[in-house]
């Protein structure tokens, strides 16, 4: 049976570009990320497509660097060229902007494993999924997003502290 | 029962414990009021990080969704499948709420006629001249709620008619809710539609340039500038910033008004926001983990309980109620499972005049399951299930 690569794109890539782009703050290296991972389901089609394609995105994202030689296999599947966003006012972007930009120092800070923990399951992931995607055991998972929760909010509010203390 | 460790507490918040688990924690909950307060903060700190996280997105994710326009789910268009790599049709946009000025669709009609574009309509037609496609654009008018972040101008193929005439209402709005397709790389079809009190949704599909399309869509962004629309829209972000003032004012007000019941207002702030802008949000939010004494106050004072409706065709199979939290479990006869949760006493109560516009959802969707979130004195509703918006946004509809 072939791979309906059609679905599986329909059903996962914006949900893995979301995940790409918290993660990396840069939308077009999410597309590129989440683009190579699909041409990988394409030549290796994968069982269980989530967990799947959303492990092997988050080891391309640590592999980035070594990986340009795989440029050229690239599929262009979609090329969303009218990223317009709405209006929005110079302040509240900006505002918008520096609260984006605190939530990212804050998950900088998280390791690794909380960090993919913690995006995993803000897709919808299960328990079961997230063991699949990360190599944790089923087990682990609550413990390891209860302490990568706890974390960010921590380390957020620290942020803001600071932020806060700077200006003040 | 020892006390439920952190990890399981979050499981439960999570819905990722088995059916004996759960009753287990859940009977050790309603006896040791240690455990009820850590899983009330669990709660807290789960949703407060998913909306650090939205915070990450380019746009808000959450949509502001109104019941009294929502379509009947019948009428969703089934989902095509794509069967070729450069066919792929992705779901780029669906719905956004489909109240925009009638100003959109002279503008459009304007427009094109001084670019002197000449229409070219029909959706067969598209599809035969679309064979060395390398971008595929397909937008379906349809209900994933990512939708109403997009710009005004949706692209889809619509019926000529429509073209002819904008204001054939029903035609257009149902021709345009059910197709998809397609779109050849060098031509986009760009629709404005229109809705009015007297008249539900009409489109204006035309298909144009690219550039065109392009340039439509932004001077119709330059038009929701200058006169923003009275939508409940996430994506009209003048409106949103006029509920986030409101907001804020509300919650000044909610603090100067009950002290006592407040203990941290600035907590009961963080944790009422349900606007989708995640700013005022995030500004705010961050005050209520660092505080947990306020927490363990609030979880311990006590607040009205909640008014539960039964939900049609759902049963209430469970049902845990702790100081701060109430979980219930609904399952439908088809066994699709509904999880809701109200946490007490975080939402700054809404002024007279937002109660009178009817009750205002925020809605988001993550691979199938939708969360609904609302607030109702004082509480914060969330509802979450494995259903379309609109059909969720309806059994909310029902709780209130």
């Amino acid at each position: 049976m072939g791979l309906d690569l059609g679905a599986l794109f329909r059903e996962y890539h914006e949900s893995l570009v979301r995940m790409l782009t918290r993660r990396t703050g840069d939308r077009g290296r999410a597309e590129e990320l989440a683009q190579e991972t699909f041409a990988r389901a394409v030549a290796a089609p994968p069982t269980n497509p989530r967990p799947w394609l959303f492990a092997v995105a988050l080891n391309l994202l640590r592999e980035e660097g070594r990986n340009a030689a795989t440029r050229e296999r690239r599929l262009v599947l979609v090329r969303d060229e009218d990223h317009v966003a709405p209006y929005e006012p110079p302040d509240e972007a900006y505002e918008r902007e520096e609260a984006r930009l605190q939530v990212r120092a804050a998950l900088a800070q998280l390791s690794e494993r909380d960090r993919d923990v913690l995006l995993l399951q803000a897709e919808g992931f299960d328990y079961d999924e997230i063991a699949q995607a990360t190599g944790l055991a089923r087990g682990a998972i609550g413990t390891t997003l209860a302490r990568a929760r706890r974390r960010m909010l921590e380390v957020y509010t620290q942020g803001q502290g600071g932020a806060h203390d700077a200006r003040g | 029962m020892t006390h439920v460790d952190e990890g399981t507490l979050h499981a439960l918040v999570d819905d990722q414990l088995d059916a004996a688990e759960r009753a287990a924690v859940q009977a050790h909950l309603t006896s040791c009021g240690d455990c009820a307060r850590r899983f009330a903060d669990a709660t807290a700190m789960a949703r407060q990080v998913r909306d650090l996280l939205g915070a990450l997105d380019e746009r808000p994710v959450p949509v502001r969704v109104q019941p009294a326009v929502e379509r009947p789910v019948a009428e969703r268009p089934a989902t095509p499948v794509g069967d070729r790599v450069d066919r792929v049709v992705v779901p780029l946009s669906s719905r956004r709420t489909p109240l925009v000025t009638l100003r959109r669709i002279a503008l459009a009609a304007s427009l094109l006629v001084v670019a002197g574009i000449s229409y070219r309509v029909g959706t067969g037609r598209q599809e035969a001249s679309a064979p060395r496609l390398n971008t595929a654009v397909a937008v379906q008018d349809s209900v994933l709620p990512e939708a109403a972040a997009m710009p005004p101008a949706v692209v889809f193929p619509a019926s000529p008619a429509a073209v002819a005439e904008p204001q054939a209402t029903g035609r257009a709005g149902r021709v345009a809710s059910r197709s998809m397709a397609v779109v050849p790389a060098d031509s986009a079809v760009v629709a404005a539609r229109v809705a009015s009190a007297d008249r539900p949704v009409a489109s204006a599909p035309v298909v144009a340039g690219r550039d065109t399309a392009v340039a439509l869509r932004a001077e119709m962004q330059r038009a929701e500038r200058a006169a923003p629309l009275k939508v409940a829209d996430a994506s009209n972000a003048a409106g949103a910033s006029r509920e986030r003032r409101a907001s804020s004012v509300e919650a000044r007000e909610s603090a100067a008004r009950v002290p006592s019941a407040q203990p941290a207002p600035a907590s009961a702030t963080g944790l009422a926001a349900p606007a989708p802008l995640a700013a005022s949000q995030v500004a705010a939010a961050p005050r209520a983990p660092a505080a947990p004494a306020a927490t363990a106050a609030k979880a311990g004072s006590p607040t009205a309980a909640p008014v539960l409706v039964s939900l049609a065709g759902y049963s209430a199979v469970e049902e845990q109620t702790l100081p701060a939290v109430t979980r219930r479990r609904y399952v439908s006869s088809a066994g699709t499972t509904l999880v809701l949760l109200i946490e007490r006493g975080t939402a700054p109560p809404r002024p007279t005049s937002a109660a009178a516009t009817g009750p205002e959802f925020t809605v988001r969707t993550v691979n199938g399951s939708s969360v609904v979130r609302w607030t109702s004195r004082g509480d914060v509703y969330e509802l979450t299930g494995a259903l379309p918006p609109d059909s969720l946004v309806k059994l909310a509809t029902q709780l209130r």
